[in-house]
């Protein structure tokens, strides 16, 4: 199953975004997406976001998997 | 292989989780085959997470193109020469799809070990051959706390034969969702392998917790 997790954008720090991780906020690095703003969803990997998805999508990806309580 | 960067991109997504989802599968199956259907199996590719990351090794190579042949093929097969590794604050991102497909998963229900071992590429010698499968040597991901690791106990397991014809025991092949995509040369099949290694190694250095803020 090919997937990426998707994520929501909180807020936008400098070079970094701080993002909704299951639950925790996270910074992650926006070097490879340059226009990610509050609220888009985005893909992660290993500290980076790598692309811009809709909210449908991410919904889509969010009923495959879930975020597990207390992780 | 002798075929597009867009056919050769078709070939590994067509059986991913996105492409079922969104109904791609026989669309980029039968432009992957015959180049079928151009517009709309392009229009599919560039919705997949896998395009951005050939935009990303196209970027960092000064390659005009993210369906270049050798971008898609570095991401996918990661070639040492396109695949160059992304730094930020100790994070190193390698644009690498067995790198890639290594994550937080004990975060999540509903993805296992088992679904990555699957999604990575993976080589490896042919055991038999069957009418529309064969049976191969597979390594699986297996995880110890956070860390992967491949099994030094591979087992038999049967695949789709995909987009191959002829195909002898004792030939390398190389597989992705349970398809085969192509025959390597064993030098071809050793170093992916080894590359693989080397991207898993390099995951399992940078598992630390980052700070929550």
């Amino acid at each position: 199953m090919c997937l990426s997790i998707p994520v929501k954008i909180l807020e936008i720090k400098n070079n970094k975004v701080i993002v909704d991780y299951s639950g925790e906020r996270k910074e992650f690095d926006t070097q490879l997406v340059e226009d990610a703003k509050k609220g888009d969803y985005v893909l992660i990997s290993n500290g980076f976001i790598i692309k811009k998805i809709s909210r449908k999508e991410a919904k889509e990806i969010f009923k495959v998997i879930k975020p597990k309580e207390g992780t | 292989m002798n075929l597009t960067g867009e056919q050769l991109a078709a070939r590994f997504s067509c059986n991913c989780w996105t492409s079922q989802v969104k109904h791609f599968r026989d669309l980029l199956e039968g432009f992957a085959r015959n180049g079928a259907n151009y517009e709309n199996a392009i229009k599919a590719l560039k919705e997949l997470a896998s395009f951005a990351w050939y935009k990303i090794i196209a970027k960092k190579n000064n390659i005009d193109n993210p369906f270049d042949i050798k971008v898609v093929k570095a991401y996918w097969m990661g070639d040492e020469n396109l695949v160059k590794p992304i730094k930020s604050n100790g994070n190193i991102l390698l644009p690498f799809h067995n790198f890639t497909v290594l994550g937080d998963i004990h975060r999540y229900a509903g993805i296992t070990v088992k679904d990555i071992d699957a999604c990575k590429v993976s080589v490896a010698k042919v055991y038999g051959t069957k009418e529309s499968q064969i049976d191969v040597s597979h390594r699986a991901l297996i995880q110890r706390g956070k860390e992967f690791s491949l099994t030094q106990n591979p087992k038999i397991i049967s695949i789709e034969k995909g987009f191959i014809g002829k195909v002898e025991t004792g030939d390398w092949v190389v597989y992705h969702e349970e398809i085969v995509i192509d025959v390597l040369s064993e030098k071809e099949a050793l170093a992916f392998i080894r590359r693989t290694e080397e991207a898993i190694k390099l995951f399992n250095q940078q598992q630390h917790e980052d700070p929550v803020i």
